[in-house]
């Protein structure tokens, strides 16, 4: 796990550096997350009928267990970028894409390989989430950009 | 093992793909960090979804990395996807891509008569390989030679189904990584007897039958070869819906209209609350003292992260008529200023774009919304692409 108060500058990056988090959101880490909603004027909580809190909810929709919101896993991946980077670290684009459902108590490793760190600063990044069946339920890219020690 | 070439016969690129997050000449830098770790990897094929590059010239970049970069296309078919290589003007002419329920008995033939060759993409995957359209339905392989029976997008258990097909019905197999992203691409490979330097020698190639599917550790010096799965002896995995036929319904006057969305009111307390829901622990965002006398802003500021949590009108309809349930496919964030403690940020929305594709789960439509976010200033803060995905799904209890 990165330490967030550690700067990362982009002389000490090489294609093919590996980072990761280990992480499991619970049923209350998404109630949280969810809880977040009411902020925007267009109302929150669990829209979608429930896949997000209820199991009967969720199975009515093919889904084993709850799961969690796409926005939220989303937001797992962000942070462990922003760890990573340090304070003066800034994500030009982060894109990500939803293969499969992510259920609540599933055991995460959010991981990142250094795709390209040619071309001062900025640095590329490949960005999954592992399951505990093997499966990578999200895959993804970020552009950031780091300081350099010159 | 130098008589030997090994190609990466099925990779998706932001040049063509719009679910791949990778650039061409990505993918080329990490062929050569692959070959720095001891692996064999001496090119790759394009095969955009629905989309053939006939225009691009990645013939600079090829040299620039020592890499071979060829073209093919991946389409869609009536039992599934089929990658063709050898494409020619003919065979586009034949066809219109952007249908998702092609004749595949067609396409096979008219890859051959075109001066190409086509090859039943990850065939053990639900819906969109072979392998269920010949158990259930009993489709003839008459016209098919070659399925990818290797793809490094697919289960073990669905690589083993479409190693079991081939050895029931003789087909050839291949290998692909289907990398949409740059450290999947050569995860597995195609091994041919001969060196491959064009699309016409790729045909060729693959025409004698001279090759195999490789996994990228079994590219080294002396590297052991594995035994090709059996779906026999793997746990399955489970396909949902059905592929339907009907026309798109849908509004299409609504797109690239924005609208005002919503605000959201970025406080400490809403910061500190996101935070605790993440156990975000960076002191940029949870500690007011370190950010004040040692952070770059002079104060906190909100994890990028925070837009997600923002509920937001959904703009403009467009009204598409499918399926009964839709689903997050994919998410862009772009960052531009950062977003402070009182910031009032207003929300834009607007539909980018709406189009439909075939998965495992069947048929979809993709809903693109594009959303601008500008602070009080209205200086623009943040942008955010969310895909929604509309599908049929069946109920675990049924």
């Amino acid at each position: 796990m990165s330490d967030p108060l550690e700067q990362r500058y982009f002389e000490d990056v090489n294609l093919g550096d590996e980072f990761e988090e280990l992480q499991q959101p619970t049923s209350e880490h998404v109630q949280q997350f969810l809880s977040q909603g009411q902020n925007g004027g267009g109302g929150g909580g669990d829209r979608a009928g429930g896949r997000f809190s209820s199991a009967a909810a969720a199975r009515s929709q093919g889904l084993e267990r709850p799961i969690v919101p796409g926005t939220m896993s989303m937001a797992m991946i962000t942070r462990l970028v922003t760890d990573w980077m340090g304070p003066l670290g800034h994500i030009v684009q982060l894109d990500v894409s939803y293969r499969r459902p992510v259920l609540h108590d599933d055991q995460l490793r959010s991981v990142a390989l250094v795709t390209d760190a040619e071309t001062a600063p900025q640095v590329h990044l490949d960005l999954a989430l592992e399951n505990e069946r093997g499966e990578r339920p999200l895959q993804g890219t970020a552009i950031v950009t780091l300081p350099t020690r010159g | 093992m130098t008589d030997h070439s090994y190609f990466d016969l099925h990779v998706h690129s932001t040049d063509g793909s719009d679910d791949a997050g990778a650039t061409v000449e990505g993918y080329c830098k990490w062929v050569e960090a692959r070959r720095k770790s001891g692996y064999h990897v001496d090119g790759f094929v394009l095969t955009e979804h629905r989309r053939y590059l006939a225009d691009a010239d990645y013939a600079a970049l090829g040299a620039q990395y020592g890499v071979t970069i060829l073209r093919g296309i991946e389409v869609e078919t009536d039992v599934g996807h089929v990658l063709v290589y050898g494409v020619t003007d003919d065979f586009l002419g034949r066809f219109d891509l952007s249908d998702i329920a092609l004749p595949y008995a067609e396409v096979f033939a008219a890859a051959e008569a075109t001066g190409g060759i086509a090859v039943g993409a990850h065939a053990g995957r639900p819906r969109i390989g072979l392998v269920e359209h010949v158990g259930e339905r009993g489709v003839s392989l008459e016209t098919v030679g070659i399925i990818e029976a290797l793809n490094g997008g697919s289960s073990d258990y669905e690589n083993g189904r479409s190693f079991d097909l081939a050895e029931e019905h003789g087909l050839q197999t291949v290998a692909g990584s289907d990398a949409h992203f740059v450290s999947a691409l050569g995860r597995c490979v195609t091994e041919f007897d001969v060196p491959v330097t064009s699309n016409e020698e790729l045909v060729a190639a693959l025409r004698s039958g001279a090759f195999r599917p490789v996994r990228i550790e079994e590219t080294r010096e002396g590297a052991a070869r594995k035994e090709l799965p059996s779906a026999a002896h793997i746990p399955s995995t489970s396909g949902q819906g059905e592929l339907g036929g009907d026309a798109l319904e849908m509004d299409e006057s609504v797109i690239g209209q924005e609208v005002h969305a919503g605000s959201l009111a970025v406080t400490l307390e809403s910061i500190a609350a996101y935070c605790e829901a993440l156990e975000e622990t960076n002191p940029l965002y949870t500690n007011a003292v370190w950010a004040e006398n040692e952070g770059p802003y002079g104060t906190i500021v909100a994890p990028p992260g925070i837009l997600n949590t923002a509920r937001l009108r959904p703009g403009p309809d467009p009204q598409v008529r499918f399926g009964d349930q839709s689903f997050m496919a994919g998410s862009r964030l772009e960052t531009f200023t950062p977003i402070r403690p009182g910031d009032t940020i207003e929300a834009f929305t607007q539909v980018k774009e709406v189009y439909e594709k075939t998965g495992r789960s069947g048929r979809m439509v993709f809903i693109v919304r594009r959303t601008r976010y500008a602070n009080q200033a209205g200086v623009d803060v943040a942008a955010t692409e969310n895909s929604m995905v509309m599908r049929q799904v069946k109920a675990l209890d049924d």
